[in-house]
């Protein structure tokens, strides 16, 4: 199964923010959107899981159009994690995790009867099982990330799309993370998420879509897409490592993401 | 494994007892009044022309009121829950953010231009109308504006309704109309007949549907639009469904027993603790809640004798009002004090 956008263009106040972009992504595939601020990634991220209509293209799950797919069934094929962190009333741990079961729900709202293992899962991957029982509102900003990534892995859909999932999480629980949906990917999942973080990015994503401007740069192995010329041109940014290459380091390419950066003016 | 979930009640436990308790006051309300004959007359043996007084007792003072405070009770606390729910805020109630005020206007005009008179059912249907505008202005004006734009909203719509509600009645031939101006604005259930509960049943049962229909997608609506729009809310589904099952409810409510605020934002706010911040379930046992209020309320009234009798809305603003300073105060956070 893949999902496909085909010449997606999105425009909102007469601004083009995603603009005519090509991309695929395929079961067990682990994929990294990566770009600068506004470059468009939540964006294209919305479009791709049908919570934002494209002004022109069509996105489409199996080649099955999401425009003449129902909601719920749209919702049980691709699992959306938005940026907006946010829970309004002071519901329990468990209980916001349930809610990644709403789509499989009968009408009537009945929770299936694998809800509470898809649930349990969901928490014990993202090590939360624990405070199952608290409210989500009283979490540090950490916990609650990681409550809402658990909220998407409890929908157990084939596609994932995840803005920014490991973003204001400290080193161990940026790795989980990353390691949580790399084995998603491993499982057949086809997971897409915008990240910033390069190292992370280079360090656990098959692949990654470099996004500016709302066109695709380049889409390819981390190696290939994080090159010293496209951080100056698309980040305005230079690895310090080059710095060190030239003195004989003689690290370049891909090992760059493992650098830290400094800014280039102009 | 399934750890045990709330501390106090279990959801079917906590809906049923409400019922039970609901049950229990209309039986209370229809043995409650200033005169002595009415249901333990009839047990007692009363026969001939004091039975048929003990009757027409019950059938035409009695039952009309305490069928109505439970409907309308009903419906103002589910119309609360599922706004507080729609526009994720605590503070958002019928009788607050202008619903009632503007329903009362609509159902004034209807009785002064004489409407009401060519045909019974532009009562309700005049309230409601104007209970939809309502809430569409309010979701307009403030729909994403939080807090403090939902009851800056509610307040300018409350206070042109009742401006508006206030000359309808000024510029009005009867000499009644003042008492009348104070019937719409504090709202009760007193002297009602049976048509007239007869004629808003309907629509507020058609609002109660449409409320309960939008449980779950309000309990998905907690993380933000954006993400239960993933999960395959359908957003302006959902709306249309809040609007019209507010509106139609409260409207009708309100076009039998004027404006009585408060019951849907003190009921939820009980309740909300009871169900673990659920805002689905919360819609039914707001409901019931609602209708163990407004008959307390009104039950109340009856016994406390001062002169004359208090208006069932000023009972609910002494109780709400306390309630939502405290509410307000509480998300000064989101104030932005």
């Amino acid at each position: 199964m893949t999902l496909t956008a085909s010449n997606i263009t999105v425009s909102a106040s007469g601004r083009t923010i995603v603009d005519g972009v090509h991309l695929a992504l395929a079961a067990g595939e682990f994929v990294g959107l990566i770009g600068p601020n506004g470059a468009g990634k939540s964006t294209l991220m919305r479009a791709l899981a049908g919570v934002q209509r494209p002004s022109a293209g069509v996105v489409a799950a199996a080649n099955r159009p999401l425009q003449a797919t129902p909601p719920r069934q749209r919702a049980r094929t691709i699992a959306y994690l938005p940026q907006d962190r946010r829970i309004e009333w002071r519901l329990s741990v468990r209980d916001v995790v349930r809610l990644g079961r709403f789509p499989h729900q009968a009408g009537d709202g009945r929770p299936t009867p694998d809800c509470e293992a898809a649930v349990t899962r969901a928490l014990t991957r993202v090590e939360l099982l624990d405070l199952s029982e608290r409210p989500a509102t009283v979490l540090s900003g950490g916990e609650l990330s990681r409550v809402l990534l658990a909220r998407a892995l409890a929908v157990e859909a084939p596609f994932m799309l995840l803005d920014e999932p490991a973003a204001a999480l400290d080193p161990y629980h940026q790795i989980l993370v990353m390691e949580v949906l790399r084995d998603c990917a491993r499982n057949g999942c086809g997971v897409m998420a915008a990240i910033h973080d390069l190292a992370l990015a280079a360090r656990y994503m098959d692949r990654l879509i470099l996004l500016d401007a709302g066109r695709i740069v380049c889409d390819g192995p981390p190696a290939e897409v994080i090159t010293p010329e496209r951080l100056r041109e698309v980040y305005h940014v230079e690895s310090v490592s080059e710095i060190g290459a030239e003195m004989g380091d003689g690290l370049g390419g891909g090992a760059a993401a493992f650098r830290s950066w400094r800014r280039i003016r102009g | 494994m399934t750890p045990p979930r709330y501390p106090l009640l279990a959801y079917p436990v906590l809906a049923a007892g409400l019922a039970i308790i609901v049950a229990c006051l209309c039986v209370m309300s229809m043995l409650t009044g200033p005169s002595p004959l009415g249901v333990l007359a009839l047990i007692g043996g009363v026969r001939g022309e004091d039975a048929d007084t003990a009757w027409l007792i019950l059938r035409e003072v009695r039952l009309p009121r305490t069928l109505l405070a439970a409907m309308i009770g009903f419906s103002l606390g589910l119309a609360g829950a599922a706004l507080q729910g729609y526009l994720r805020n605590p503070l958002a109630d019928p009788g607050v953010i202008g619903v009632s005020a503007t329903a009362a206007f609509g159902a004034v005009l209807a009785l002064y231009t004489g409407l009401s008179l060519a045909f019974p059912l532009a009562l309700p249907l005049t309230a409601i109308g104007a209970a939809l505008v309502c809430v569409l202005l309010l979701e307009g004006l403030a729909g994403r504006g939080g807090a403090l734009g939902l009851i800056l909203a509610g307040v300018a719509i409350s206070s042109l309704a009742g401006a508006l509600t206030s000359l309808a009645l000024n510029l009005s031939p009867n000499p009644y109309a003042a008492l009348e101006i104070i019937f719409w604005l504090l709202g009760s259930v007193t002297d009602r007949s049976l048509d007239q509960a007869a004629l808003a049943a309907p629509f507020m049962f058609a609002g109660w549907v449409i409320l309960l229909f939008t449980a779950n997608s309000l309990n998905a609506l907690s993380l933000g639009e954006e993400a239960a729009a993933g999960l395959g809310v359908d957003l302006s589904r959902l709306r249309l469904l809040v609007v019209l099952g507010a509106a139609v409810s409260v409207g009708a409510a309100t076009a039998v027993a004027g404006a009585i605020g408060f019951v849907g934002l003190i009921v939820p706010h009980m309740l909300r603790g009871l169900v673990g911040h659920r805002p689905g379930p919360l819609l039914l046992v707001s409901g019931l809640g609602g209708a163990v209020l407004l008959l307390s309320a009104d039950i109340l009234v009856r016994l406390i004798s001062v002169g004359s009798e208090l208006r069932l809305g000023v009972v609910t603003a002494l109780l709400g009002a306390p309630v939502f300073l405290s509410l307000a105060m509480r998300s000064r956070r989101m104030f932005g004090a």
